[in-house]
């Protein structure tokens, strides 16, 4: 049964290569091959949920260093919204991509993404965890200069250079948990730290494991280095731009819960400095991420803000270390992957249609995209937490979870920039939704386009996953409830 | 049984949504789903009622959903209230037909609608806090299309306002649930009670009360967060005002009730607090609405006011404690008769607006002239609000009058001091005459006066076709409720809320000699006053000399601009603008800095008298060994790129040999400091 993890990230890995050197001219052949590959990952993702846990060891680097695969809980949580967020993506794609240049290439790093997100889901030890995040960034960077115009590949390099110099900093982290490990760096529930070890090195090692999180921080945005996410997501396609805010951001909360939970223990840094100082860092962000949001005048730029914070909440989560709180970030996990999806693809399907960047633009745009506009506007109101779209259940446990952590100031505070963050996201989010439906000027005729069924079905099927999210929440629930 | 409760709920978004797809094809068939469901819906509350009885009560847990679950109870209270909602539901929905044949949007109008139902219904059924905020939420939500249908500018600023008001506090709302579940651990009616009776009001239980009270008084329409009611009402299309005054703002009353009867029972300070409140919401409303020259404006600001008499009965109650039945039963027929008569003074306003394309009351006046349904009508609705013995109104004030009056008799034989309240009973009986007064004005206006345009009165006149008979049924229905309660209060008012008294927690009342001497003075004392307003201001202050009605409120006394607007908008624009954006840009900020200074790309021409600078010209001095001639001959050939002597000053790696040193430095302080 462990050839299935093989597969599911060998098969995506081969269809990229075939799909960069084959010379398939054909893009209907190209778009049922990269929709194909993440459906069957997407299959296979699901059948491993059904399995007990497995584990392989692939190969050894070095001596100690070994590249191990482990299918848990986790990995399994995030390999199915992974690889069914990618499948609804690939759909939409294929009338997307009409207005860019150069398919096969968006195709084959699209699959290679995937390839190295299922590694990254799947991995087993910090070796192969830091392995596979650094490349995701590699592989996720060509999507953002995908137009190679000047503007994206400055974007890319600088989408490259933060991830990179973050991941660096994780590395330092990564070198003191493995010395201080009780030999095996393999990721098991409540850290592998050897405590006898790092007894007298523990503020020495707190310092370090601060600055790991903010590093892995960096691919969800954390203040101050959430910047490069409003450069790469408006240059980037449409789909891509939803691979990243959507997705790969969550690869940095892979990695932090991987290192809280798996490597150093939540217990290490529980009600120290480190926990504090990260929520206090984290709460900025989410305010932050939303306030900037409300000012910004481009639509995807205003959506890559809005990820800041959202992310943050995710990460708030884990920080507060407790079961509600995390509870609140695996189910803001699944919400929030499937409803930032769902809105940069109907950024996308805005500029594919009309072609408009700007927020002030949009006035009547319901009129022209009706389905689009009415995903959304539900959409909307479930990201600003109206019940009973998903991201309200996950408030609800990260503001109880904040309230049980016990934490001076912060365990009320927390709620209430949660709440006002949402507060500020329905002030950035909702006058677009009015907007779009309820024209000043009734003189302008507005023609109704014929919005395909591959922009309006990912769409819907989005829209109506994100609801879901919250009325089976205890599902997601479940999976927490034995890690903490 | 208790399926019928989720059918309830659920049958409005399912046939709703049905409604709202068929629509396009089959129009017809989407009004029949529409009132159809309506109908059944009342249906289905008549076997509720029948079955559980008012004695009796069932309940409904839904395990799972939304991971915490719902749960759900029909008892009298309830029972009562979503009798009432899908009532005043069926009436207006009917009445929508006319009002709205000639709208635009219908299919978003009825689609709304039935969403609103689902949520007010959910929240009336609820059995645990955490139900009535889900349908609250959605109920907000699905309001605000309903408000803005007509889509005009003034409409779409109102329906901001309303929108605005309903997700901030509904935040707000939302805080208090979390700082109440963390304190107590579950949401549900009946633990929440059981752990105040145990362990009393900590501080953090008063402030998730104080929270849960913006949320909730905000929905209520209460001061100063009633800002919303006298702007979106106006604005709204009749029915649907209708809806907002009549129902939507019982749902906020609820939530008070909710918090009242199980957390604030018997707190004094809680009880001032919302006394105050009340007190300040139903002075002002009844001051605002004498002071509106726009008819719907009027009846929303007298809701206002009217919400405000609840709230000040339910302050009583809270203050009464157990023998608070008087005060309770007095808020929940006072919500009884509100419902049923802003239902109608409402339509009888749409049908103004409807025909004579105005709500001013300078524009309408006379409409109502050689119209003796829409008078009688109104005239019934008019008298129920105004309190007048054998209208609905009269017996729910008289209780909520007899239970001050109940308190002050305890404070007096207690020996306390109670002219504070003394001073409460005034303002009630004050504003129980203004109502008085702009009723009066209001049907003086519409039903006495005549047009100054003749040939408008002309057109006025001769509009004899102005309701239809389906609509006229609903009329008839509706003002009948007023009557019923009116005329025999003991049997259907007091009887009626006597059942309730579980859900109030207090004890129950059953009869009240409503025509005794002592009740019908407050009635009186009000009636003088109102006669005396009426006289003396608004037919010679509100008036000009040719009898138009002057608009005297200052524009720019607005709560909304004055002070909400100024503070949330521009603070968080200023903050945003100029301290995050601050922050948000610092990291760029730095490596801009960098990519100037140490890190720009080689330029030969110094001029810069930097430290680093000069520093580094300090090392260009060093002349490398002279015995290494390979380094020589490499020397020569810079020479001629005139870079001799210059290499340190624009190399990176020279930074970085500085950042090392200055790192030693650091070490070495560190080490021996």
């Amino acid at each position: 049964m462990a050839s299935l993890m093989i597969i599911s990230i060998l098969l995506p890995l081969i269809g990229a290569l075939v799909l960069y050197f084959g010379k398939l001219k054909n893009r209907n052949v190209l778009n049922i091959i990269a929709f194909a590959i993440s459906a069957v990952v997407f299959v296979l993702s699901t059948t491993i949920c059904f399995t007990n846990s497995l584990r392989i060891e692939l190969f050894q680097i070095a001596k100690d260093i070994t590249v191990l695969l482990k299918a848990d809980i986790i990995s399994k949580f995030f390999a199915v919204i992974i690889s069914c967020v990618f499948t609804i993506i690939s759909v939409f794609s294929y009338k997307y991509l009409t207005i860019e240049e150069n398919e096969k290439k968006f195709h084959s790093f699209y699959l290679l993404t995937l390839t190295m997100l299922m590694a990254l889901c799947y991995a087993g030890n910090l070796t192969t965890m830091y392995l596979t995040f650094e490349l995701v960034t590699l592989c996720s960077m060509p999507l953002v200069m995908h137009s190679r115009t000047q503007e994206s590949i400055k974007a890319a390099l600088k989408y490259l250079y933060y991830s990179l110099g973050g991941a660096f900093v994780g590395l330092i982290g990564i070198f003191f948990m493995v010395y201080f490990s009780t030999g095996s760096d393999e990721f098991v529930l409540g850290g592998f730290l050897d405590t006898v070890k790092v007894q007298d090195y523990s503020s020495l090692m707190q310092v370090v494991i601060f600055i790991t999180l903010i590093g892995f921080g960096v691919k969800t945005g954390v203040f101050p280095f959430q910047g490069w996410l409003p450069t790469a997501h408006p240059v980037a396609p449409s789909p891509a731009s939803a691979v990243l805010s959507g997705i790969v951001t969550k690869a940095g909360v892979i990695a932090i819960i991987r290192i809280v939970y798996f490597s150093i223990g939540s217990a290490f840094i529980k009600d120290t400095w480190v926990q504090y100082a990260w929520i206090s860092i984290i709460l900025f962000t989410i305010f932050m991420g939303s306030s900037m949001a409300l000012i910004q005048k481009n639509f995807k730029k205003r959506l890559a803000y809005s990820t800041v914070s959202q992310v943050s909440y995710i990460v708030l989560g884990i920080a507060m270390l407790n079961e509600e709180a995390l509870s609140g970030s695996f189910l803001h996990i699944a919400s929030h992957a499937l409803i930032k999806v769902g809105l940069f693809l109907v950024a996308g399907a805005i500029i594919l249609y009309t072609e408009k960047h700007e927020v002030d633009e949009l006035e009547g745009i319901g009129k022209q995209l009706p389905v689009t506009m009415i995903c959304y506007t539900v959409l909307s109101l479930g990201l600003i937490g109206i019940p009973p779209a998903g991201a309200f259940v996950s408030k609800w446990y990260l503001a109880i979870g904040s309230i049980d952590s016990g934490l001076n100031v912060l365990d009320y505070l927390a709620p209430a920039v949660l709440l006002i963050s949402a507060i500020l996201t329905a002030a950035y989010l909702l006058p677009i939704a009015v907007r779009a439906f309820i024209v000043k000027d009734k003189s302008v005729v507005l023609e109704k386009k014929q919005e395909s069924l591959y922009i309006t079905i990912p769409l819907v099927v989005l829209t109506i996953l994100s609801t879901c999210v919250g009325l089976f929440a205890d599902q997601i629930v479940e999976i927490v409830k034995n890690l903490v | 049984m208790n399926a019928l409760i989720i059918y309830l709920i659920l049958a409005p978004i399912i046939l709703g949504t049905v409604g709202f797809f068929v629509s396009k094809k089959y129009p017809k068939l989407r009004e029949v789903i529409v009132i159809g469901v309506n109908a059944l819906e009342i249906i289905i509350m008549a076997i509720l009622a029948t079955l559980f009885g008012l004695n009796g009560s069932s309940e409904l847990v839904i395990n799972n959903v939304l991971s915490l679950g719902l749960s759900f109870k029909a008892d009298a209270f309830r029972i009562v209230y979503a009798f009432i909602t899908v009532f005043v539901w069926l009436m207006t929905i009917t009445f929508s037909r006319e009002y709205m044949s000639h709208a635009a949007n219908k299919d978003r109008y009825y689609f709304f609608y039935m969403i609103t139902l689902s949520g007010v219904l959910g929240v009336f059924f609820s059995n645990d806090l955490f139900t009535t905020y889900v349908f609250f939420e959605i109920m907000s939500i699905a309001s605000y299309p309903l408000v803005i249908h007509d889509e005009k500018e003034n409409t779409m600023k109102a329906g901001t306002t309303y929108i605005s008001i309903s997700i901030i506090t509904g935040m707000v709302l939302l805080m208090g649930l979390f700082v109440l579940f963390g304190e107590i651990r579950s949401l549900s009616f009946e633990a929440i009670r059981e752990y105040i009776s145990i362990n009393g009001v900590s501080s953090k239980v008063f402030a998730s009360g104080l929270l849960m009270l913006v949320g909730f008084g905000a929905k209520a329409g209460m001061f100063p967060l009633h800002i919303w009611l006298p702007k979106a009402h106006p604005v709204a299309p009749a029915p649907a005002s209708a809806l907002l005054s009549g129902v939507l703002t019982k749902c906020g009353v609820f939530g008070v009730i909710i918090m009242a009867s199980n957390i604030f029972m018997a707190n004094e300070d809680f009880a001032k607090l919302l006394l105050a409140f009340a007190v300040i919401t139903m002075f002002l409303g009844a001051v605002l609405a004498l002071f509106s020259v726009d008819l719907k404006r009027t009846l929303a600001c007298s809701s206002m006011s009217q919400i405000g008499f609840i709230l000040t009965s339910l302050s009583f109650m809270m203050l009464l404690n157990k023998e608070g039945g008087i005060a309770s039963q007095g808020a929940m027929l006072h919500m009884m008769n509100h419902s049923f008569i802003k239902l109608v003074l409402f339509m009888c306003a749409g049908v103004v607006a409807m025909n004579a394309h105005s709500l001013n009351l300078n524009d309408v006046k006379g409409y109502g002239r050689k119209k003796p349904f829409l008078m009688v009508i109104f005239l019934i609705g008019t008298l129920g609000i105004m309190g007048i013995p054998f209208f609905g109104g009269y017996t729910s004030k008289t209780m909520i009058h007899e239970g001050i009056v109940e308190y002050i008799n305890i404070l007096n034989e207690e020996g306390y001091n109670a002219s504070a309240y003394k001073t409460v009973e005034w303002i009630f009986l004050i504003s129980g005459g203004l109502t008085i007064a702009y009723m009066t004005k209001l049907f003086v206006c519409l039903f006495v006066e005549k047009n100054s345009d003749e040939i408008k009165q002309k057109e006025y006149d001769d509009n004899k076709a102005y309701l239809s008979i389906i609509s006229r049924v609903v009329f008839s229905l509706s003002a009948v409720a007023i009557l019923l309660i009116g005329i025999l209060p003991n049997v259907v008012g007091v009887k009626i809320t006597s059942y309730t008294s579980q859900f109030f927690n207090t004890e129950e009342v059953t009869k009240v000699a409503f025509f005794s001497w002592e009740c019908l003075k407050g009635a009186v004392i009000s009636i003088v006053i109102g006669a005396t307003v009426y006289l003396s201001l608004v037919m010679h202050l509100f008036k000009n000399k040719d009898g138009r009605y002057l608009d005297l409120w200052p524009r720019w006394l607005d709560l909304e601009y004055l002070v909400y607007r100024p503070i949330l908008v521009q603070g968080t624009m200023l903050l945003t603008l100029y301290v995050v954006k601050g922050f948000a840009y610092m990291f760029d900020g730095i490596i801009w800095l960098l990519k100037k200074t140490i890190l720009r790309s080689t330029v030969y021409e110094y001029n810069d008298d930097s430290l680093q600078h000069r520093i580094g010209l300090l090392i260009d001095r060093i002349k490398p060994r002279k015995d290494d001639e390979e380094y020589h001959a490499k020397k020569a050939d810079e020479v001629s790129n005139n870079l001799r002597w210059k290499f340190a000053v624009s190399d990176f790696s020279f930074a970085m040999a500085m950042a090392c040193i200055g790192l030693v430095i650091v070490i070495l302080f560190a080490i021996f400091a």
